[in-house]
């Protein structure tokens, strides 16, 4: 199922980190599961399951792309640049210009362009999307492309998916608190375009909410979780 | 006779050649010629919160207009040994300073291109200066200052800055124009995280002092206004500097090292090279976002090579006192 750095496919994902429990779920010659353990410096072949455990963090590159993928996630890609996220969260880092698909259990976006950005499974069946920096368009299945602004949080719903609400969040305070940044051992590529955009974006906030953006366990509802005083600035 | 009665006779004997033939250093005036760091850095507190694998997703609201002004006020008391940057004669007058300056400015909407965010300003401010030593209050001035610079923030850390500045003395006894400049500048500085708490600040410029300048006193012959439009104090300037901010919650410490080569081209200074330190420790107590108490001392240290006369330009200079700022963005 996996096997030693493959460099010469570029479209197979390698495994670069590794950090707790995860696991590949192939089959067996009857068509069962078989479940093996994830090692660095294997291949992750396209549509074969990875399953990340409590606590577990793993990185897959390939050339032009960078996958990390958090704790309780479930992920594989497959060919055309589809990569589907059933559950968790992961950040995706596109190099350079290309057209990929970031798929949930229900939904499905396209995005079109260079950027980092975290993909984040809500209950809802569908994802928040967060864009840390770059250039390019969010086409979704239904209603008009946005354009990807950094540190805008935009949600992603439903079959046919459409884009749902978006909402400016603090990149400073994601950065300093997201484990897909910087609980890995190598710093992104990008991270000096992302410390660019939390200088741009500091530069045009006026203030910040006393709350945080929780799961959407409906499409009609977002959860949000308040805290201390109204603070502006 | 005490000491400082000898001192104050000692300065009467030489007032009336002090007061035309010595004034305060335009060329070691500081002048406002960028906006303040708090404007620029886009420094901002953050609510702490523990690491998830996504992070904390926080709603902030951003700014809708594309003009983003700013003011403030500064005040500074402070006691400089030698205030008039003089040489071994003068060096013994010393005196505490009252300055005063508000200001206020504004950014226009950032440019973002692939590598840098580019951001324009324009702003200005007005400085009093005031002596309190009894007969050194008919050197009081006034300085007025506008600049208008763009900042480049690029994706390695460096932040690029070029502009241009206008700036002006007035004399408060007479009204008088002292001196007045342009100045067109670049610069570059470069600030990384040498721990958690302390930040490293390298900044280099330079720039030409294109200035006018009643650099005697000397009223001229021809004219009623003293004011000559000489020339001699233009110059060129590199400017290089060090500086370090400890930040311990509300307190930030920061010591900086600083040199400044300068290179004159007309008159009695035509040739004259200076070479300038200083070395500045600054606390700040930062009240809130828009307030902050702070103490300072400083030493500068110039030496000069005096051009094509005689003066004697170098001087040393300490200085020390306490100020309050207020700030605010709009």
């Amino acid at each position: 199922m996996f096997s030693n750095q493959n460099l010469e496919n570029n479209k197979t994902l390698f495994c670069s980190y590794s950090f707790g429990n995860s696991w590949l779920i192939g089959k067996t010659k009857e068509g069962k599961p078989l479940p093996i353990q994830l090692e660095e410096n294997s291949t992750l072949n396209q549509d074969t399951p990875v399953h990340s455990k409590e606590g577990a963090l793993c990185e897959f590159l390939r050339e032009g792309h960078l996958i990390r993928l958090g704790a309780k996630s479930i992920f594989e890609y497959s060919t055309n640049n589809v990569f589907n996220l059933s559950k968790g969260s992961m950040l995706i880092g596109v190099k350079e210009t290309a057209n990929i698909t970031i798929q949930s259990d229900f939904s499905k976006i396209q995005v079109n362009g260079r950027f980092t950005a975290i993909v984040d499974c809500t209950s809802n069946g569908g994802f928040k999307f967060i864009p840390l920096e770059g250039k390019g368009q969010i086409i979704p299945e239904q209603g008009e492309p946005k354009d990807i602004f950094r540190g805008r949080l935009t949600m992603v719903l439903g079959s046919p998916s459409k884009l749902g609400n978006a909402y400016d969040i603090d990149l400073l305070l994601l950065l300093k608190s997201s484990r897909l940044i910087n609980s890995f051992p190598t710093p992104l590529p990008s991270m000096k375009r992302i410390s660019l955009s939390i200088y741009a974006q500091q530069l045009r906030l006026k203030g910040k909410f006393n709350a945080l953006i929780g799961d959407a366990p409906t499409d009609d509802n977002l959860q949000m979780w308040a805290f201390g005083e109204d603070e502006t600035k | 006779m005490n000491m400082k009665l000898l001192k104050f006779a000692a300065l009467l004997s030489t007032m009336p050649t002090l007061m035309f033939a010595q004034q305060p250093d335009a060329t070691v005036t500081e002048r406002n010629n960028q906006p303040p760091t708090a404007v620029t850095s886009g420094e901002n507190n953050d609510a702490s919160v523990d690491a998830s694998d996504a992070g904390a997703q926080r709603p902030i609201f951003l700014k809708t207009t594309s003009i983003s002004p700013f003011a403030g006020l500064d005040s500074k008391y402070l006691y400089r040994n030698n205030p008039l940057s003089a040489a071994d004669k003068l060096d013994f007058i010393e005196t505490a300073m009252w300055m005063n300056t508000a200001y206020a400015g504004a950014s226009f909407e950032a440019i973002e291109i692939v590598d840098a965010v580019i951001t324009p300003y324009m702003g200005a401010s007005y400085t009093t200066t005031e002596y309190l030593e009894s007969g050194l209050d008919g050197l009081d001035f006034a300085s007025t200052s506008a600049y208008a610079m763009l900042l480049a923030q690029h994706s390695s850390g460096w932040t690029f800055r070029a502009g241009i500045s206008y700036a002006m003395d007035k004399a408060a006894s007479t009204k008088d124009e002292t001196y007045s400049e342009l100045y067109p500048y670049i610069g570059a500085m470069k600030s990384y995280a040498v721990s958690d708490s302390i930040l490293g600040i390298l900044d280099i410029s330079g720039g030409l002092h294109r200035s006018d300048s009643d650099a005697s006193g000397i009223p001229s012959i021809n004219s009623n206004n003293s004011y000559a439009g000489y020339r001699e104090l233009q110059n060129a300037d590199v400017v290089a500097g060090y500086s370090l901010r400890f930040a311990f919650d509300k307190i930030v410490v920061s010591p900086r090292y600083g040199i400044v080569y300068k290179k004159y081209f007309y008159g009695p200074n035509e040739d004259r090279e200076d070479f300038l330190q200083t070395a500045n420790l600054k606390i700040d107590y930062i009240v809130n976002e828009n307030m902050n108490i702070s103490v300072f001392g400083g030493y500068s240290n110039r030496d000069s090579s005096s051009g094509n006369s005689n003066a004697d330009y170098d001087f040393n200079s300490a200085d020390g006192g306490i100020a309050l700022g207020l700030n605010t963005t709009f």
